[in-house]
C-alpha cells in the first residue's frame, strides 16, 4: 500500500504508544492506511491478536519500523472466562428481539445459535421444542420468540438487567496485567461487536486502568448485524451519520463520544486507476469488447449461501430480454466463497467468472467494475465499490435469499427508496427493465456520487477518510487523557 | 442476644410465634422487622406485649441500581429451576414460575409468556415451554447455573439493608420464607453475610423447598422440619449438610396443645349433623392446588353417599382459609347432613381441631391441614381427582404424605377405590400408630413428645454462639475501648 500523504495535517499532542487489539489479523485490511499514517506521524503502533496470524499481516505494516505485532491473552483468566461469553451472547440475542429487528429473522437466528453454542459448547446444538398439538419441531428462534411475550417494556427491562450484570462484572486481572505491561497511551479495538464478544473485556480493563479506549467500527453493517457494544469505549469512530445514529440508538453510545470520519478502507480504492484497457480486460476474460459488460457481484455465505443456482437462473432471466442477449456477463464470486465457482460453466460464451484476488482494494475488482456498464448483486459490500466508480447498481429481491436481504437492516441502507443508490426490483420483469436502462446509460451518476459521499466520505468525496480517522484517534486520546487528568508521555521504555 | 427476624409480611410469623416467644422468654431481645406497608396481619397479643420483643419497619426494596434488577434476575433463575430434574414433571409449578418471570420483567400482573406454533398456530403459554431444557443438555444447564451463581455473587450487598443491620446490630438474623419468586429477602442474607452477622433460614412450611424459588444466597444455617426437607436442601439447592439443622415444625406445637372446645353432641348440633352417624371431613386445598373445588366436592359427596356404608354419614366441608369466598353462595344443605365449617384462621385453629377431633375420617386433595388430621391420629385419604392432577401429582410435596412414600395418607386412583378406602376408615380400619409414626417423622423427628419450638430456639442461639456477629464483636470491643 502506498503511504498515505498527511500533508497539511498537524499531529494532536505528543507521539503515543498505540495498542490495536484485533481478533484476527485479516481485519487489519480495513485499517491499514490508518495504522501506517499513525506510525508515519511518529506514533508507535503495536498490533495485538490472541492467536497466530491466520494470514500474513500486510507487508507494509510488517515493514514499518514503528509498527510491531504481538500476542495478547485471548480472554479473561478468571471464573468469568467462559460465562462472560454466555452472558454476552444471551444479551446479543435479546438485542434482536427489539422491534426494529422484527423482520431480521436471519440475524436473530444467528444470534440465538451463537447463544446456544455458547451455553452448550456444542456447534451442533439447537434449541428445540416440539409442538404438543402437531408435533412440529420448533428450532432456535422459533422457540426464542417466546421472549417476545415480554413485550416492548419487558424486553427493554431484560436488556437493562443484562446490562447491569455486565457492569457488575469486574475487569479481568490477566488483561489488566497485559495492558500494564504494554503501557499504551491509547487502546484501539475492533471489531468489538462479534456475538458474545470477548473483546469487550479489553475495553473493560482499559477503562479500569484509565487507558483511553477507542473503537473504530469495522464495516458498514457491523452496528446493525452483530452484537452489542457491551462495554462502552471512550470513543467510537464511525463511517457516516447513519452509523452515528445506530451507535446512539442501538448501542447507547453518547453522541459526544462519536466521531464521523468516513471509511478509510476505501481510500486506496478511490485512488486506483484501471490496470487494463477495456480491450485487454475483455481479452483476459474472453469477453466481446464491443458489447457492454454486466457485472454480477456475489454475496457472502451468510447473506446468500448457495448462490450458484440463483445466478444460473438470473442469467437465463436476463437473457430473455432481447437487448441483453448479447451483453457480456461477468460473475465475481465473494472473496470468501470462491470454491463453489470453480468449474462453473454455462452454455453461453459471453458469461465468465472472475475470481477475486483480495478482500480489500482489489485491482481486479476495480477493473471489473470500471469496465462494467452495470452492476448487480444481492447484498454485498462490493456494491459500494461499484458506487465509488459511479456505476449503476441493481438488486433483485430473491425469495430464497429474503432473510439475507430484507432480513438484514443494512440491505435497505443502499436502496434508492431509502436514500441510497441501488435500484431494487421485486421481480425479474422489473429487474430486466432496470438493467436495460442502466446498460444504456439511463441513470443519474450525480445521485450515486452524492450517496457515496454521504456514506463513505461524509467530509467530502475528494477528501480521504484516513486522515480524519487519524485525527479522531489523536483527539480522542488527548481529550480522554485530559478527562483523566493524565498526559501522554513521549518516551516509553 | 439480639435477634432480628426479618419477614416480608407479618402473617409469616404465625409459623414462628412460639419460637419468638421462647427466645424472648429466655432473655433474648427479638426484633421483628417487616416492611411497613406489608403488615397485613396483626401480631399475636403475646408477641406485641412481650417486653423483649420489638417491631421495626425495615427497608422493603433496594435503592441502588439493582432495585428491580435483582428481583428480575432471581425470578429468571427461579424459572430455570423448574426446567431441572426433579421439577421437570411439575408442570403447574413451572407454569407459575414462567408467569412470574413474565410479570417481573414487564411489571404487568396480567402478562404471560406466549408464542405460537408456526405450523399449526397452537398457542404456547408459560410452562408449555418447559420441554426446552432437554434440548440443551445437562452440561449447558450446569453452565447456566454457574453463570447465575457468578452474577448473584457479583450483585453487591444492599447499602440500605446494611445500614439497617448496622443500626440494629443483631447477633443473629433470621429470614423466612426466603424462597418466594425473585426473593428480595436474599438481599437480607447477602447483607448480613457482608457484615459478618450469622444468618439463619427457618423454612416456612413443608412444601416451601419444592414449590417456590431457589435459595439464591446461602444462609449460615437452614432449619428444616424433617429428613425429607434436609434432603431437598442439600440435593436441590446444594446446601452443605452441616448447614442444615432438623428441628421439627414449631407451627404445630400450639395445635398439639389444643383440646376440643365442645363435645360431640354439641358439635353436631351446631352444624345440624346426626351425632349418631360418623363424620367425614373434607379439607379443601388452596386455590393454587385445586382452583375452584366446589363442583368436585359436591360430586364427591354424591359419590360417597352411593355406598351403603357411607349413605348416612355426616360430611363437614372445610374450605381452605384463603378460599372461603368461593363457598359463600354454595347450598350444601340439599345434600343432607353436610355442614360447612368456615374459618379464616391459618394456624392452630380451634375450629379445625374440633372438626378433626370429632371426625372418623378426613379427605383432602393436597393440603397442609392433612397434617393436623394426622396429628389427631385420624385416617386421612386422598384420591387422584381428574382436573386436579397438576395440583396433586404435579407437585413434589403431594407424595411426601402418601403411605406408599412412608407417609400416612391413603391414595386412591379413582372415586370407587376411594369410597372403599373411606368406608373402611370410617369403621376404624386403620392403624393409629402407623399414622402417628409418620407424623412424628414429618413434624417432630426428635420425638412425639418433644415440641419443635425449643429445639429451633436452641438451634438459633447455637448458631450465633458458633459464629459470633462481627458487628456485635466490633461494637463490644469499641464500647470497651471507649470506657
Amino acid at each position: 500500500m502506498a503511504p498515505f500523504s498527511d500533508a497539511g495535517w498537524t499531529m494532536k499532542g505528543a507521539p503515543m504508544r498505540i495498542l490495536f487489539h484485533v481478533t484476527l489479523t485479516t481485519l487489519l485490511r480495513h485499517f491499514e492506511s490508518v495504522l501506517l499514517a499513525l506510525a508515519d506521524r511518529g506514533h508507535t503502533v503495536r498490533i495485538a491478536t490472541h492467536r497466530s496470524p491466520e494470514i500474513p499481516p500486510p507487508a507494509a505494516l510488517v515493514a514499518h519500523p514503528r509498527i510491531a505485532f504481538m500476542t495478547s491473552p485471548g480472554r479473561r483468566g478468571d471464573e468469568w472466562a467462559t460465562p462472560i461469553h454466555e452472558l454476552r451472547a444471551l444479551r446479543d440475542y435479546v438485542r434482536f428481539l427489539d422491534r426494529r429487528f422484527k423482520s431480521a429473522s436471519k440475524l436473530r437466528a444467528r444470534a440465538l445459535r451463537t447463544a446456544v453454542k455458547a451455553v452448550t459448547h456444542d456447534e451442533r446444538a439447537h434449541l428445540v421444542h416440539r409442538c404438543p398439538k402437531c408435533d412440529a419441531r420448533l428450532v432456535d428462534d422459533e422457540v426464542g420468540q417466546m421472549l417476545r411475550g415480554f413485550g416492548k417494556q419487558g424486553v427493554k427491562n431484560l436488556d437493562k438487567l443484562l446490562a447491569l450484570m455486565e457492569r457488575t462484572i469486574p475487569s479481568a486481572t490477566v488483561l489488566e496485567e497485559f495492558l500494564k505491561a504494554e503501557q499504551p497511551d491509547l487502546l484501539l479495538v475492533s471489531p468489538l461487536v462479534n456475538l458474545g464478544s470477548y473483546q469487550a473485556d479489553f475495553v473493560k480493563s482499559a477503562k479500569a486502568l484509565h487507558i483511553p479506549v477507542v473503537y473504530p467500527v469495522f464495516s458498514w453493517d457491523n452496528l446493525s448485524t452483530k452484537g452489542l457494544i457491551h462495554v462502552q469505549p471512550d470513543g467510537v469512530i464511525v463511517w457516516n451519520e447513519r452509523q452515528r445514529t445506530e451507535a446512539v440508538e442501538m448501542h447507547g453510545v453518547s453522541p459526544e463520544r462519536i466521531a464521523v470520519t468516513g471509511a478509510p478502507r476505501f481510500d486506496e480504492f478511490f485512488a486506483m486507476t484501471p490496470e487494463t484497457t477495456r480491450e485487454q480486460f475483455c481479452a483476459i476474460h474472453g469477453l466481446d469488447a464491443r458489447q457492454p459488460i454486466v457485472v454480477y457481484l456475489c454475496s457472502s455465505e451468510f447473506v446468500a449461501g448457495g448462490e450458484v443456482d440463483f445466478v444460473r437462473r438470473w442469467i437465463d432471466e436476463v437473457r430473455r430480454e432481447p437487448s441483453l442477449r448479447s451483453c457480456n456477463i461477468l460473475i465475481r464470486p465473494h472473496p470468501r466463497q470462491q470454491k463453489p465457482w470453480k468449474g462453473f460453466n454455462v452454455p453461453d460464451a459471453r458469461v465468465t467468472v472472475a475470481l477475486p484476488q483480495a478482500m480489500n482494494a482489489d485491482p481486479t475488482l476495480f477493473d471489473t467494475v470500471f469496465h462494467g456498464a452495470a452492476v448487480v448483486g444481492l447484498n454485498t459490500s462490493a456494491q459500494l465499490e461499484a458506487g465509488i466508480l459511479g456505476r449503476p447498481v441493481l438488486t433483485i429481491l430473491a425469495p430464497e435469499f429474503e432473510e439475507g436481504q430484507q432480513g438484514t437492516l443494512h440491505f435497505s441502507y443502499l436502496l434508492k427508496e431509502h436514500g441510497g443508490f441501488v435500484d431494487v426490483a421485486p421481480d425479474f420483469d422489473t429487474h430486466r427493465r432496470q438493467l436495460v436502462a442502466a446498460v444504456s446509460g439511463d441513470y443519474d451518476p450525480r445521485a450515486i456520487r452524492v450517496f457515496i459521499e454521504q456514506f463513505l466520505r461524509p467530509r467530502g468525496i475528494d477528501r480521504p477518510a484516513t486522515p480524519f480517522m487519524v485525527e479522531a484517534i489523536e483527539e480522542f486520546a488527548q481529550s480522554i487523557h485530559r478527562e483523566h487528568g493524565s498526559e501522554v508521555t513521549e518516551t516509553h521504555s | 442476644m439480639r435477634i432480628l427476624f426479618q419477614l416480608p409480611r407479618t402473617n409469616i410469623l404465625r409459623h414462628f410465634d412460639s419460637v419468638v416467644l421462647a427466645l424472648a422468654d429466655a432473655g433474648h431481645d427479638v426484633t421483628i422487622a417487616t416492611p411497613g406497608k406489608s403488615n397485613d396481619f396483626p401480631l399475636p397479643q403475646a408477641v406485641t406485649s412481650h417486653p423483649r420483643i420489638a417491631t421495626r419497619i425495615c427497608p422493603e426494596v433496594r435503592e441502588d441500581a439493582w432495585k428491580d434488577a435483582a428481583t428480575d434476575f432471581r425470578t429468571l433463575v427461579d424459572c430455570g429451576h423448574y426446567l431441572e430434574s426433579p421439577f421437570f414433571e411439575a408442570e403447574k409449578l413451572r407454569s407459575r414460575a414462567f408467569r412470574a418471570v413474565a410479570q417481573a420483567m414487564t411489571g404487568d400482573k396480567t402478562r404471560h409468556l406466549t408464542a405460537r406454533c408456526p405450523t399449526c398456530n397452537t398457542k404456547f403459554v408459560d410452562g408449555d415451554f418447559g420441554n426446552l431444557r432437554p434440548s440443551l443438555g445437562d452440561a449447558a444447564a450446569q453452565r447456566l447455573h454457574n453463570l447465575a451463581r457468578l452474577v448473584e455473587d457479583a450483585i453487591p450487598s444492599d447499602p440500605g439493608r446494611e445500614h439497617f443491620l448496622q443500626e440494629e446490630a443483631p447477633d443473629v438474623v433470621l429470614v423466612s420464607p426466603l424462597v418466594r419468586f425473585g426473593s428480595e429477602q436474599s438481599d437480607w442474607v447477602k447483607s448480613a453475610k457482608a457484615l459478618g452477622i450469622p444468618v439463619g433460614f427457618p423454612v416456612f412450611s413443608w412444601d416451601n423447598l419444592t414449590t417456590k424459588g431457589v435459595i439464591h444466597v446461602e444462609p449460615d444455617r437452614i432449619f428444616v422440619w424433617n429428613a425429607v426437607q434436609k434432603r431437598e436442601a442439600t440435593e436441590y439447592y446444594g446446601i452443605p449438610p452441616e448447614k442444615v439443622v432438623v428441628t421439627g415444625a414449631p407451627r404445630f406445637d400450639s395445635f398439639m396443645e389444643l383440646r376440643p372446645s365442645v363435645d360431640r353432641a354439641a358439635y353436631c348440633r351446631s352444624l345440624n349433623l346426626d351425632a349418631a352417624a360418623p363424620i367425614v371431613t373434607y379439607l379443601c386445598s388452596s386455590e393454587f392446588v385445586a382452583g375452584h373445588e366446589v363442583a368436585f366436592v359436591e360430586q364427591w359427596i354424591e359419590e360417597i353417599r352411593t355406598d351403603p356404608r357411607l349413605t348416612s354419614c355426616n360430611v363437614i366441608v372445610r374450605p381452605h382459609p384463603r378460599s372461603v369466598r368461593q363457598w359463600s353462595e354454595v347450598d350444601l344443605a340439599r345434600h343432607g347432613r353436610v355442614g360447612l365449617s368456615l374459618s379464616r384462621v391459618l394456624n392452630a385453629d380451634q375450629s379445625l381441631y374440633d372438626a378433626l377431633y370429632h371426625s372418623a375420617a378426613v379427605v383432602g386433595l393436597n393440603t397442609s391441614a392433612q397434617i393436623e388430621a394426622g396429628i389427631l391420629g385420624k385416617p386421612v385419604l386422598t384420591l387422584l381427582a381428574p382436573g386436579f392432577e397438576k395440583g396433586q401429582q404435579g407437585t413434589l410435596h403431594f407424595r411426601y404424605l402418601l403411605r406408599e412414600e412412608g407417609g400416612f395418607v391413603e391414595l386412591a386412583n379413582d372415586l370407587a377405590e376411594h369410597t372403599a378406602h373411606l368406608a373402611r376408615a370410617v369403621t376404624g380400619g386403620y392403624d393409629v400408630d402407623e399414622i402417628r409414626r409418620a407424623v412424628e417423622r414429618f413434624i417432630r423427628p426428635e420425638g412425639w413428645d418433644r415440641p419443635a419450638t425449643p429445639i429451633l430456639a436452641n438451634a438459633i442461639t447455637d448458631m450465633a454462639l458458633e459464629k459470633p456477629s462481627v458487628v456485635r464483636r466490633w461494637l463490644h470491643s469499641a464500647t470497651r475501648g471507649g470506657r
